[in-house]
């Protein structure tokens, strides 16, 4: 039983960090590229 | 992004579900194996998540092929993001196959590795050509010739698939058969069947749900980069 756990906390650990990882990212970009969109938008609009 | 995500976070959500029910159900509900035909019969228990990691990573790989034949055959942006999601999600996939297998092996054969066996070398050997594609992509400056080179990397990894996938049938050593389509020859209860059939619906709609939040964040950083040579241009004219 306890290689299992082992097997499978390495499994849930592997999934939960990149499915973190991966929002974590969507989210910061989101927000980036809001802010440099609008930049843009300014610029042109000048 | 908000359309596209939204999917994306209702598959992943809904598989992630699917993929502890399948644990609780392993667990709880399924019974435990044939202790005469097995070592370790507890550490079966291991397959309701490690063999759908496997074919998780079979369809990040045939997302990788068809990306790179598609950055091959038209320089699509979308082969090239196809590539990037693929080689994620296979190495993601990939090392839980790796990790989680030579643990169960330590339990049931007492060693952790066969170097004899076709079907365990050929996946290490896949799974080090997706880290090679992942660390590459991330090393290296983006341009057509880094990405000519990492689409037939591709290419040549996905050339692995079917000797890995079909290695137990042509070349039987240590690992496991294809329990599910010859589930009479190796004893296994319906229930457990049922179990991991729910563990493959779960980790199709898990795979489908990072895809294609892993697709829209490759899409943000194309868009990213394209506004800030954008900008650039703006600043030297």
């Amino acid at each position: 039983m306890t290689e299992l756990g082992l097997a499978y906390a390495a499994m849930i650990g592997l999934i939960g960090v990149y499915v973190y990882r991966l929002v974590i990212r969507l989210y910061d970009l989101d927000a980036r590229l809001t802010a440099v969109e609008d930049t843009v938008s300014v610029e042109e609009s000048e | 992004m908000a359309g596209v995500s939204r999917a994306g976070f209702t598959l992943t959500g809904i598989g992630l579900t699917g993929a502890a029910l399948t644990l609780l159900l392993g667990f709880t509900w399924a019974p435990t194996v044939d202790p005469s035909a097995w070592n370790s019969p507890e550490a079966y228990r291991i397959l309701y998540w490690h063999v759908p990691f496997a074919w998780s990573s079979f369809l990040a790989y045939c997302v990788l092929f068809i990306g790179s034949v598609a950055w091959y055959a038209k320089r699509s942006e979308l082969g090239w993001r196809m590539i990037c999601t693929g080689s994620d999600l296979a190495l993601l996939f990939g090392l839980g196959v790796v990790i989680s297998g030579p643990i169960w092996g330590s339990a049931e054969w007492g060693v952790p590795w066969d170097w004899g066996d076709l079907r365990l070398n050929t996946y290490g050997l896949l799974t080090g050509v997706t880290l090679f594609l992942v660390l590459a992509r991330s090393s290296q400056p983006d341009g057509q010739g880094t990405r000519d080179t990492i689409a037939a990397i591709g290419l040549f990894g996905f050339a692995l698939v079917p000797v890995t996938a079909l290695a137990t049938t042509w070349y039987q050593e240590r690992h496991p058969g294809i329990i599910v389509i010859e589930s009479e020859e190796s004893g296994l209860a319906t229930e457990i069947l049922a179990v991991m059939l729910l563990g493959f619906a779960s980790f199709v709609l898990l795979f489908v749900g990072l895809a294609i939040l892993s697709d829209t964040l490759h899409r943000m950083e194309s868009r990213m980069s394209h506004l800030q040579h954008q900008l650039d241009e703006e600043v030297v004219h």
